[in-house]
């Protein structure tokens, strides 16, 4: 199994107030998935993700790769550990302004053990995975919403990761562009047999994936795809 | 990544504030460079002064205990010709003494017939003190003391005003033998000129050795100046003299050229505080400049840093980043800082401005000196200073919760 979630809380501070974002949560996601978290605001869908994501650490339960437990890491291996298996594509795009479009995606390879040919190589090929072979050098800001998007995810692909996640990846994205990326992210899963996982609120994206994980209150609340109103 | 070229495209991100940072630290840079080589410039020009113009030499050799006891009983301090023999056999062997040149300090009074007053005389051969003073041609009214004149001497400016001497008049010059006796010469006013220094210029006598010695009734002498091929050899002749002369049986005392001119200590102390404080306050205002400008930074790119930390950056790169980017900045303004020390030194030259120091009574032009040693080490100085100061903002970043990063708007 790719990764195991087993019974995760996460409680955190807000001001005097405790707050319950994840009261238990068990799941297995095996490698080639294509998983939707759904649910309304304050469901703990971005909680889950950073979770999963390692970046953040569960209050208990345990959040295993491969057989790792990845609490058990230190922040140094943890952190490799990141960089070689999961991919982030983030909804605010997050590209580092100052690089164009070949050095944002060269970034997570750079992190790593990749030469710098390698990673441009590798860079560009991504890049043209995602339709962007022409606008290698226009940094972020000569870019439109959408194609910033494929620009992040060509960057989250580039390690090769085992799992990319998502957090609400077409949230700043008008519904045809949505579309498209949601298409580009399936494509991917479908050929390459990358494991995906995003938080999504739009119907229309969610009925397009194979799985859907339904939260509300912290809580998987197993319900059918249609049945979200 | 290179994160040199990161931290490069990165200070131009907010091209205002780190043009400011950078304006700062060149400003400060300049003022060290600027003060640093003034600095230099005046202990060069007094260290020339010290051993050529004031005619002390680099080395002075005295009997054991003249310093000391010299004023109270001279005759038991002098260095007597058998002395001098001696001497000159031991300092013969070593090629780094270029010149040994006697004199004999006297003092007394001075008349002009009607009124007299008090003098301090230096009694040199003039040949010696050609040789003493082969760059710096004499510049008062008359001519310098010469060997074809054995009584004519070079009265200081104030002095002879004071008495109203004027140049072929005959003045006298009183003091005690060195035996006790009153003697009295006469000195012909061959020259008046500027001692240079108001301490002086009032009663300083110029004089050939022979007249000196006349008016002490004397062969003897009470220093030998000498002259070396290199100033740096000054403490290792220093030492290798008192051990030859100890071991000729001639106990000797012996003082290097910035031990007898107190005017050169006193300058280079003053200086030493003033440029001490300068650099302090420049490291003040780089360091509070650097920290301020990384910590808007860091703020500003909190979701930046989440960001490369979710991709996988180590903690220990987020350090190097913002200490590239200080390390960057320092650079920069240390570059612009030696190409405007390099423009404010030529205008300053062409300037030729022109001040009176205190107690020196001729203008005295500003120069400002371009040296390297200073600009090298105060430069790596201030650009490890930018790189550690913005460490300190990058380090509470690169403990930042991630999510809380990201999270950051």
């Amino acid at each position: 199994m790719l990764l195991s979630v087993k019974d995760v809380k996460k409680t955190y501070h807000l001001g005097d107030v405790l707050v319950e974002a994840l009261r238990g949560i068990s799941i297995d996601i095996a490698e080639g998935e294509f998983v939707s978290v759904c649910g309304p605001s304050g469901s703990g869908k971005s909680t889950f993700l950073n979770l999963i994501g390692t970046i953040d650490t569960p209050t208990s339960g345990q959040v295993v790769y491969n057989g790792q437990d990845v609490s058990l890491m230190s922040d140094r291996k943890r952190t490799a550990m990141r960089n070689s298996t999961i991919g982030f594509v983030f909804q605010s795009f997050n590209l580092i302004p100052v690089f164009t479009a070949l050095e944002n995606v060269m970034l997570p390879l750079t992190f790593g053990k990749s030469s710098k040919k390698e990673a441009r190589d590798k860079a560009m090929e991504m890049l043209s995975a995602v339709g962007l072979e022409k606008f290698v050098q226009h940094k972020p800001n000569k870019l439109s919403g959408g194609q910033r998007q494929r620009v992040a995810i060509a960057r989250a692909l580039a390690q090769q990761p085992s799992i990319i996640i998502a957090d609400e990846p077409t949230a700043n994205l008008d519904s045809v562009t949505s579309f498209q990326i949601i298409k580009i992210m399936q494509e991917l899963n479908e050929k390459d047999d990358i494991t995906f996982i995003f938080s999504t609120h739009d119907p229309r994206l969610i009925k397009e994936v194979k799985r859907v994980v339904w939260l509300e209150d912290g809580h998987i609340v197993k319900k059918e795809k249609g049945d979200l109103s | 990544m290179n994160i040199i070229s990161f931290a490069f495209r990165n200070i131009f991100r907010n091209k205002r504030r780190s043009f400011i940072t950078i304006l700062a630290i060149s400003i400060g840079f300049v003022a060290i460079n600027l003060f640093g080589g003034y600095a230099m410039n005046t202990f060069k020009s007094l260290k020339i002064s010290a051993i050529y113009g004031e005619g002390i030499g680099h080395l002075t050799v005295y009997k054991e205990g003249f310093l000391d006891n010299g004023t109270l009983d001279p005759a038991k301090y002098m260095i007597s010709t058998d002395d001098m023999k001696t001497i000159e056999a031991v300092m013969s062997k070593d090629s780094r003494i270029v010149k040994v040149i006697p004199k004999l300090s006297v003092s007394g009074l001075v008349s002009n017939g009607i009124n007299s007053t008090i003098f301090i005389a230096q009694g040199v051969n003039p040949d010696d003190e050609d040789f003493l003073k082969k760059d710096f041609p004499y510049s008062g009214e008359g001519s310098p003391i010469s060997s074809k004149k054995p009584t004519g001497g070079q009265v200081a400016e104030k002095l002879a005003h004071m008495l109203n001497l004027k140049l072929g008049d005959v003045a006298t010059i009183m003091a005690n033998t060195l035996d006790g006796q009153m003697n009295a010469v006469d000195l012909d006013v061959s020259g008046i000129f500027n001692t240079g220094t108001a301490a002086t210029n009032d009663k300083f006598i110029l004089m050939p050795l022979s007249l000196a010695q006349s008016l002490y009734n004397t062969e003897s002498v009470d220093r030998l100046v000498l002259l070396l091929n290199d100033a740096n050899n000054t403490v290792p002749v220093k030492n290798d003299l008192l051990e030859a002369l100890k071991k000729a049986d001639f106990s000797a005392e012996i003082k290097t050229w910035d031990e007898l001119s107190a005017f050169y200590s006193q300058v280079k102390n003053m200086f030493s505080m003033i440029f001490f404080f300068i650099f302090c306050i420049v490291l003040l205002i780089v360091v509070t400049s650097v920290i301020n400008t990384m910590t808007m930074s860091v703020v500003e790119r909190t979701q930046e840093i989440g960001t490369l930390r979710a991709l996988g950056l180590q903690k220990t790169r987020i350090l190097e980043i913002f200490g590239a980017e200080g390390f960057a900045i320092g650079f920069v303004g240390t570059v612009c800082g030696i190409a405007a020390t390099l423009v404010l030194i030529l205008a300053i030259s062409a300037g030729d401005i022109t001040y009176y120091p205190p107690g020196i009574d001729t203008p005295v032009k500003i120069i400002v000196d371009f040296v390297p040693s200073i600009i090298i080490t105060s430069g790596l100085f201030l650009i490890g200073l930018s790189f550690v100061s913005a460490i300190i903002p990058s380090s509470k970043a690169s403990r930042l919760n991630i999510v809380d990063a990201l999270g950051h708007v």
